[in-house]
């Protein structure tokens, strides 16, 4: 029952400031009744007033419980009440009777904690001083006709010394209540994970008043961790780092490396003291963080660890700010991918909305005029020149129609240019269909042996390999066809080599689709031919899809 | 020569084929665009052979051709399609098409494919008996929704759309754990690991649907 109606009241801050009225309220009432110049209530104007105050104080709580919306408008009201209130304690009261002095810091604090709920921290600055105003002129009035035996100045000095201590309090509290209010960590879609996770470390570098950062991120369907930093030319290798989560099973930890000194939250609401193992201190010197904030982080979409170095001062306080800075972090990476979901969702449907258009309207003319250019080609000599003619265009037609059906079929593919195919086994793939297809050998030796490049990238580079192998077999003759790629850090390097008779110039000019295609990559073709060898050189530069 | 009725919703196709046609000694008798216009020009035109797209307005060829052999009709269907995916090339294959060819393939190929399912053979291409074997050896396909339960299924939808957990806890009256818990047991039923492969596993199902 008792935990019932706790519940019933914590369920709002207006509830909750309703019965902080409402006690004050009858305190206030009490201590009027057991003033000593007359116990019990009499018709005393302080006796009226705090009955008075008690009795709105009640309604209020019972206007609160009832209805929201009457609460809310009501507010304001019961606000300049709860000023007038002190006021009268303050002015009207005398002010230098200790109960009296208690009961008006007590009514400052209240009137403190209900504008910190209802508004930010910068009006609570307000109401703050407009209290200790309040407090100190009562202070000096009351004061110079004051009989106590007290100077003006002890009297203002001991009260206001307790007003400024207490205002001092709760404006800090509000002001680091406030901080705990992060925003959300992307206005924008990032370019990619790798700018998501660097604008995450700028995120959490700033609302942690760290200067370096750095985050490690783990997708459940990627291989290996993703790591950035801002510790600049201190930053460690990719691929050197342990994924960061691994440094702790704690969800957050305070740590120090030299000392070996860490605090973690117990799960109960309390600190721990923990000494850093050797694998945790190795680890963070791998990172080149020496001290400050570690935070687990945990998400729909993936989970991984932040490290924030470079704080301003360490303490058991930055845990409550770190479990904050990580929930908006996991938030904001799990947004983000959303996002990206979203928009690859809606590419992939434009995509085949565009697939199903070009098959309705240029697949289908194309083929209808297969079949025109077939009818008139029935109607001709089979061996005139009009009829050599019609079966060029129609070759050309065909040749077209097959190209179509490429592109149709590669937008109506899921892949999209942020998913990675690894190359050589798409080329592998492909060099076993065309040495069945065109009844030759066609081997692929790759350097690395796996290499990861854009679905588009793979899709281009394996249609100029089908064009070059068909060109090889078809006009060359080539009974054997080797694709060679290798990979550095500055370029892809194709080369297709065939043993068939080549070109007959010894310079020509690489067939144009295929310059074109080289072309639209950034990339080069160059063709060196000789009786028994023809070579196709591509080059495509990292920096145009990386 | 042969009576042929031609139903394709693209009429420069229609026209080509039927000049190709005419050429090769036959008489097209209906020229229409769609599988109801096909049914009712048989009934009219009494064609002895039938060429069908398969995707076109309305019923579709695969539709109008299964109607024909429940009704009881037999007569030669050659089916000319663009692209033919599983479903409908076993459709097609059960209904009894005599021929089966694509637009892609050599238009020649056509006459000949008319004429054998006018005497009465088959006339289905190496590499369409091919896929059919090869589709008749695997297990029949259950699309991604189909094995999910009603409520899985709603959850799944909702992350095609792009849907946040706390967007579909919300709309589903659950809430966000419990979406997450759906969203793992969805994962392990489907073997994918993340809302995109969900995506895109569940997006042509979608797509039917609104089709």
């Amino acid at each position: 029952m008792f935990a019932h109606i706790l519940r019933t009241l914590a369920a709002s801050s207006g509830r909750m400031i309703a019965t902080y009225r409402a006690m004050l309220g009858l305190l206030l009432l009490l201590l009027a009744m057991i003033d000593p110049e007359g116990i019990g209530f009499e018709r005393e104007i302080d006796d009226i007033v705090l009955a008075g105050y008690a009795m709105v104080a009640l309604v209020l709580l019972a206007i609160s419980l009832k209805s929201w919306w009457l609460e809310f408008r009501l507010f304001p009201y019961a606000y300049v009440l709860d000023f007038a209130v002190f006021v009268v304690i303050r002015f009207v009261f005398d002010p230098m009777m200790q109960g009296y002095i208690a009961i008006a810091v007590g009514t400052a604090t209240f009137i403190m904690v209900e504008t910190m709920s209802r508004w930010n921290w910068q009006k609570l600055v307000v109401a703050t001083v407009t209290l200790n105003l309040l407090c100190w002129a009562s202070s000096l009035a009351v004061g110079m006709v004051n009989p106590h035996g007290l100077s003006v100045i002890d009297d203002f000095l001991r009260q206001a010394g307790i007003f400024c201590f207490v205002s001092i309090i709760m404006v800090w509290t509000g002001y680091w209540r406030s901080g705990l209010q992060l925003p959300a960590p992307f206005p924008r879609l990032p370019a990619s994970d790798e700018m998501a996770l660097r604008h995450m470390i700028e995120y959490a570098t700033e609302a942690s008043g760290g200067t370096v950062a750095a985050i490690s991120w783990l997708r459940p369907d990627a291989s290996e961790a993703q790591f950035a930093s801002n510790l600049g030319e201190d930053e460690p290798l990719p691929g050197h780092v342990p994924p960061l989560h691994a440094l702790s099973t704690a969800p957050v930890m305070v740590f120090d490396r030299a000392r070996r000194r860490a605090l973690v939250p117990d799960g109960n609401g309390d600190i721990r003291l923990r000494r850093l193992t050797p694998g945790q201190c190795a680890m963070l010197g791998k990172v080149g963080v020496d001290n400050g904030l570690f935070v687990r982080l945990e998400a729909m979409t993936g989970s991984g660890g932040l490290l924030i170095g470079g704080l301003p001062a360490l303490d058991w306080s930055l845990l409550e700010r770190g479990s904050l800075i990580g929930s908006k972090v996991s938030r904001g990476l799990d947004d983000y991918r959303y996002a990206l979901l979203a928009q690859e969702t809606a590419v992939i449907s434009q995509r085949r909305s565009i697939a199903r258009d070009l098959h309705d309207s240029i697949a289908q003319s194309l083929a209808g005029a297969k079949f025109w250019l077939q009818s008139y080609r029935n109607r001709l000599q089979p061996d005139s020149e009009q009829a050599r003619e019609i079966d060029r265009m129609k070759s050309a037609f065909e040749a077209e129609y097959d190209n179509l059906r490429l592109m149709i079929a590669r937008l109506q593919c899921n892949e999209l240019d942020n998913d990675r195919v690894d190359l050589v086994a798409d080329l592998e793939g492909l060099a076993e269909l065309l040495g069945q297809h065109w009844r030759c050998e066609v081997a692929v030796h790759c350097h690395p042996r796996i290499l990861r490049v854009p679905a588009s990238l793979s899709h281009d580079v394996q249609q100029m390999v089908r064009e070059a192998v068909s060109n090889a077999v078809r006009h060359g003759e080539a009974t054997r066809v080797a694709i060679d790629a290798q990979a550095t850090e500055a370029d892809i390097a194709l080369a297709i080599d065939d043993n068939g008779h080549g070109f007959r110039s010894p310079s020509p000019s690489p067939p144009a689709s295929l310059a074109d295609r080289a072309n639209q990559l950034g990339g080069s073709l160059n063709i060196t031919t000789r009786p028994g060898n023809t070579r196709l050189d591509f080059r495509f530069p990292r920096l145009e899809w990386q | 020569m042969t009576k042929i009725l031609i139903a394709d919703d693209h009429h420069f196709l229609r026209s080509g084929v039927a000049a190709l046609l005419t050429d090769a000694g036959h008489e097209v008798v209906a020229s229409v665009d769609s599988g109801e216009a096909a049914l009712a020009a048989i009934a009219e035109c009494d064609p002895e052979v039938v060429i069908l797209d398969v995707r076109m307005p309305g019923i579709g060829g695969v539709a109008a051709l299964e109607r024909m052999r429940k009704a009881g009709d037999r007569r030669p269907v050659v089916i000319l399609a663009a692209e033919i995916d599983d479903d409908d090339l076993l459709a097609i294959s059960s209904a009894g098409a005599n021929a089966v060819l694509f637009k892609h393939c050599a238009p020649e190929l056509l006459v000949d494919a008319v004429s054998a399912a006018e005497s009465g053979q088959t006339y289905f291409r190496p590499e369409v008996i091919g896929r059919l074997a090869e589709i008749a050896a695997r297990p029949r396909k259950v699309s991604a929704l189909e094995r999910l339960n009603p409520k899985e299924r709603l959850i799944a939808q909702r992350v095609a759309r792009g849907e946040r957990n706390r967007e579909i806890g919300e709309a589903l009256g659950i809430t966000e754990g419990t979406v997450k818990s759906y969203l793992h047991g969805i994962y392990a039923k489907l073997g994918i690991e993340n809302r995109t492969g969900l995506a895109l596993l569940v997006l042509p199902d979608l797509a039917g649907e609104g089709r």
